[in-house]
């Protein structure tokens, strides 16, 4: 099936951070996989998520719906309106996976890092 | 003189890669450059999923593309045998609004219109649609690219 796959990671900065190191490409084949991970480290208990693109080679429109589905996931304050999430972030997207990202405008409401530091500090 | 590449794939997202992988090396092999090859791959591949989910779902069926450089224009042609999806019926995304409080989907089609210069679909008498995908002004100039060598 999918060319995609997940290390889960623990990190501790002011709080814990799951970090999801997502290796391959995101597309109609493997996001729910990314989605359905996410969905039972959250059930276990995760409340802030970074996701490590640095190996994605591709994402599609299905990257950003699970993204999405994520960030809707960890919004336990129910904020609504303009903000940028406070408990998924990305690190590090490259190439293409960064270009799609501004084209859809994911850039406006997800926090982006490229040091994996001040990424984990960030929350 | 056109150039032609073609693949006709079984209608399952597991092929998603391959269709990929053909319009990149038919991109590289048109000269096309990377960043233009990135955003072929990733229209080609949100054609092909919406034909795969909405038009087949489910049901067995084969996707066919052709890949032509017309002088500079890249082509990319995407035939089936599927239920009609006309990409022109899917609402486009709300962008501007907060994460919270969008729709999930439709990015596909969005991307599509916006990485073209042109999208053009139609149903193929008898049964069957089409779409074509133009790109202009990106496949290398054989004329020069042979001056430049």
């Amino acid at each position: 099936m999918g060319d995609m796959s997940i290390l889960v990671g623990q990190e501790q900065g002011n709080v814990a951070v799951t970090v999801l190191k997502i290796e391959g490409d995101i597309d109609a084949s493997t996001f729910k996989d990314l989605q359905d991970k996410a969905a039972e480290l959250v059930e276990e208990g995760a409340s802030n998520i970074l996701l490590d693109m640095a190996d994605v080679k591709y994402m599609g429109s299905a990257g950003f719906r699970a993204i999405h589905a994520i960030a809707n996931m960890l919004n336990k304050e129910h904020e609504e309106g303009m903000y940028k999430s406070k408990h998924v972030k990305l690190l590090n997207p490259h190439g293409e996976v960064a270009r799609v990202i501004k084209t859809l405008g994911f850039d406006s409401f997800l926090e982006i890092y490229e040091d994996r530091n001040a990424a984990i500090a960030s929350f | 003189m056109s150039r032609v590449f073609e693949i006709s794939i079984e209608a399952g997202l597991e092929n998603l890669k391959k269709v990929r992988s053909f319009i990149t090396k038919t991109g590289q092999s048109l000269g096309v450059n990377a960043d233009v090859i990135g955003d072929m791959c990733l229209v080609v591949d949100e054609a092909v999923t919406n034909i795969i989910l909405h038009g087949y779902d489910g049901q067995e069926g084969t996707i066919d593309i052709d890949v032509q450089g017309h002088g500079r224009t890249l082509v990319i042609t995407i035939r089936d045998q599927a239920r009609s999806f006309d990409p022109e019926t899917v609402e486009a995304p709300h962008l501007e609004d907060a994460l919270a409080d969008r729709a999930y989907g439709g990015m596909g089609v969005y991307l599509i219109k916006k990485l073209t210069d042109e999208a053009e679909f139609k149903r193929l008498p008898g049964k069957g649609n089409q779409l074509r995908l133009f790109k202009n002004e990106v496949v290398a100039d054989r004329k020069n690219k042979a001056h430049v060598v």
